[in-house]
């Protein structure tokens, strides 16, 4: 499908910190003078203005942020409480535009083109949405950018600079590459989704500022780092070109429910809204996309009507669609005046979609339900144990049995991003073959203290192994406190050179096998003292 | 992604993706695909969501790693509730994939309901051990959260009174053998271990001869050892000796 080469002129509402802002007012009190960071997934989401001035960034782990900032105040986010604080804001700004998209909680974006001439102007409008949008908060006012530029991400970034101008930013129609050359590379990932490893590569390629990507041709950029390099130049250069791969949904993927009774309450909403999430994104599951845009439409019986455009650069799964369309019916009930009527529609519309890939419910990793409640639940089981009972496994490498994976604990951990976490188990194509381990099959049970026990030969007397690596007798019987096994055959020792101790692995009867080893290898039989350190189960 | 890549040139795991994306939302939803050597063993063929399954013997740990690994490799996470030392690498062999396991040290006795509870919120196979401690009353609290939620509880080396659980299923395994070693010679390769299961709703005992592990870690239905096959069936069952002491 061809696109139109000229930026459509949008208008961005950025509030810095959203999720924390909400967390302060919520608490009361003059919060923002006191550094806060939201969490999620063991990640600084969100910070207020004085947590930003201690050099607390978003992304940063929790250690880090403490290490910058002993004071900081930490907070779990709560999505739904910074959606349903913000769809005020929406609300506020709704009375002058009346087609907004709400790209997350604390951004909004929309097309100029008839509010500008309603308002008398691109200066005059920015001035009355920045009034509109501050409106509904008590008190000091929270920090609030409102950038006009032409295509979506200029208008961010123009957004992202008014907020720390204090007043609203205009970029003058066609002015955008100019306006968008002196910052930096790393702005393409902040505002402008680009990957991290992209905007890295760039980096260390020597280009510095978007004005310097700009001036490069495009063609190179595109056969050197294919669509999404071209995506990055286009974005640099000031044009919107939408997702490098976003398409218009096929026309059939509409996902509806009328009620022949109208819903009153929100509780039965929201699940008809998941069971349609759940269908749109079975539907489009099966052509291999996930919608970007999604429009959602609910009437009530006397024609009341939010209709309310969501955006997610990176995809919407069935949870996050569900997520949104209880945050907009949330908010919509619970307006001044509430509704005259029971909803009688309920509409999701696919309005942009792009490829899946792999990121939203992959067959193979990527993030999926599970990994979320998984997320949860760790998070909880942390919160009531302690971050040292909850442990997931990471690859160390090691001859013994016990140190191919070493235990971390889950917080430490991302457990919300699936393709780190195969790395983090899996042997690194750097890492040695460990000459000597034991192969393959491994013990399922595994001790942290050798249970001690003593192998003896056939008259009693134990067995022990030479320097040389030879036993001084055949092993016949293991004896562990009381309990003696029979040995029906064993095979070994096998020595590891290098700590000089040996191994061998006598069978008793139908029960369990053991990799035995003696503690001091160079001693006599009779001094030998040995250990149990894993027991096939 | 390496994985997939892996997986696509490799037509048995083509297969097993086809019949993972089949729609079948009513079995799906009921039940918990399981590892094919293990289907045997379970009367749906597949691990029953909101059921106790309990295993008992002497390979019981990895009996209960072999359960779990079906719904591992199918993107379920795994927790592990107080069961320390459990062979992680054992557990890999076996199919469980670790980057969604969860490890959980032993709770204190008082938390171990609601722990367990909260692990089955993220995890759809929990395996535990569950202290003697417990009274009833409390298991079956937390078998009603579990099936609520839809998850399995997998009870680990049960004992010899795997009922106190109430468990829909008990797998108890035996250990006939090892193979590849001898006396003094080789190494361990493949134990050969017999299952057996009971359960309430299951008239006549499933079983199934397993290498668990085989030669791969992994597990694998075992055929009838040959030397069984090559002996007179007169002889079948009866250790020579004895046929010796007729004659």
């Amino acid at each position: 499908m061809s696109r139109p080469d000229t930026s459509p002129r949008l208008a961005a509402v950025w509030f810095p910190g959203w999720a924390a802002e909400v967390m302060v007012r919520r608490e009361a009190g003059d919060g923002r003078q006191v550094p806060l960071a939201v969490l999620r997934a063991n990640r600084v989401l969100s910070v207020t203005p004085a947590a930003a001035a201690e050099g607390i960034r978003p992304g940063l782990r929790r250690r880090e942020a403490q290490s910058r900032c002993p004071t900081l105040e930490i907070r779990d986010h709560d999505a739904d409480a910074a959606a349903r604080a913000f769809e005020e804001v929406t609300r506020s700004v709704g009375e002058l535009v009346p087609v907004l998209e709400v790209t997350e909680p604390g951004t909004l974006t929309f097309a100029t083109r008839g509010p500008s001439r309603y308002a008398g102007g691109d200066e005059s409008l920015g001035d009355r949405v920045h009034a509109l949008a501050v409106a509904p908060f008590e008190g000091a006012t929270p920090p609030v950018g409102v950038g006009i530029a032409d295509g979506r991400f200029a208008a961010t970034v123009a957004a992202r600079r008014s907020a720390r101008l204090g007043r609203p930013l205009v970029v003058a129609p066609g002015g955008s590459p100019a306006f968008l050359a002196p910052f930096s590379i790393p702005t393409l990932t902040s505002a402008g989704g680009i990957e991290d490893e992209l905007v890295d590569l760039l980096r260390r390629l020597g280009v510095r500022r978007l004005g310097d990507l700009a001036a490069l041709p495009a063609a190179d950029l595109l056969a050197r780092f294919g669509p999404f390099g071209a995506h990055a130049h286009a974005l640099a250069a000031g044009l919107d070109p939408g997702l490098p791969d976003a398409a218009p949904p096929p026309p059939e993927l509409v996902a509806e429910r009328s009620f022949e009774a109208p819903v009153t309450s929100l509780q039965p909403l929201v699940f008809v809204a998941k069971q349609l999430a759940d269908e749109l994104a079975e539907r489009l599951g099966a052509h291999g996309m996930v919608v970007v845009r999604l429009v959602v439409v609910a009437e009530t019986e006397y024609g009341e009507r939010t209709e309310r455009v969501w955006y997610r650069a990176a995809g919407m799964n069935a949870v996050t669609m569900a997520e949104r369309v209880r945050w907009q019916l949330d908010g919509w009930v619970q307006r001044p005046g509430g509704l005259t009527g029971g909803v009688e529609l309920l509409r999701l519309v696919p309005a942009e979609v792009r490829a899946a890939d792999g990121r939203q419910l992959g067959f193979w990793g990527g993030a999926t339900q599970a990994d979320d409640s998984a997320m949860r639940a760790a998070t909880r089981l942390v919160g009531l144990l302690g971050p040292e009972a909850v442990l997931v496994p990471e690859w160390r490498g090691g001859r013994e049995p016990g140190d191919a994976y070493s235990l971390v604990s889950a917080a430490l951990a991302e457990l919300g991003e699936p393709d780190r976490h195969r790395t983090r188990v899996e042997a690194p194509v750097t890492s040695g073959p460990w000459p000597g381990r034991l192969p393959a099959p491994s013990p399922a049970r595994l001790f942290d203290d050798r249970r001690p026990c003593l192998v003896l030969d056939p008259t009693g007397r134990p067995v022990g192994v030479t320097g040389r690596g030879a036993v001084t007798g055949e092993p016949t019987v293991v004896r562990r406190g009381t309990r003696d096994d029979v040995v029906t055959s064993q095979a070994g020792p096998w020595v590891i050179e290098e700590r000089w101790w040996d191994r061998e692995r006598p069978a008793d009867g139908p029960g369990s096998s053991w990799c035995w080893r003696p503690g001091k290898p160079f001693s006599s039989a009779s001094t030998v003292a040995s250990g149990v350190d894993a027991q096939y189960s | 992604m390496a994985e997939a890549a892996r997986s696509l040139r490799d037509p048995a795991a083509l297969a097993e993706l086809a019949a993972r994306v089949v729609p079948g939302a009513l079995a799906r939803e009921r039940r918990l695909e399981v590892c094919e050597a293990v289907r045997d063993l379970l009367p749906l063929g597949g691990l029953q969501r909101g059921t106790t399954v309990a295993t008992t013997g002497s390979a019981a740990t990895s009996l209960t790693l072999a359960l779990a690994a079906g719904p591992s490799a199918r993107g379920s996470w795994t927790a592990v509730v107080g069961v320390p030392g459990i062979g992680l690498a054992a557990a890999a062999e076996l199919g469980v994939a670790l980057e969604r396991l969860l490890l959980v040290a032993e709770p204190p006795r008082r938390q171990w309901s609601e722990i367990v509870s909260v692990a089955a919120e993220g995890a759809e196979v929990v395996i535990t051990r569950v202290p003697s401690s417990v009274h009833a009353g409390e298991l079956r609290r937390v078998q009603a959260r579990l099936k609520a939620r839809g998850a399995v509880l997998l009870v680990v080396e049960a004992g010899s009174d795997p009922a106190r659980y109430s468990p829909e299923l008990v797998l108890r395994s035996e250990v006939l053998g090892w193979e590849g070693i001898g006396a003094g010679h080789g190494r361990l390769v493949a134990r050969r271990v017999r299952v057996e299961t009971t359960g309430r709703r299951i008239g006549r005992p499933l079983g199934a001869d397993l290498w668990l592990p085989a030669a791969d870690g992994a597990v694998a239905e075992a055929p009838p050892p040959i030397a069984t096959l090559r002996r007179p069936p007169s002889f079948v069952g009866r250790h020579p000796s004895s046929t010796a002491r007729f004659r």
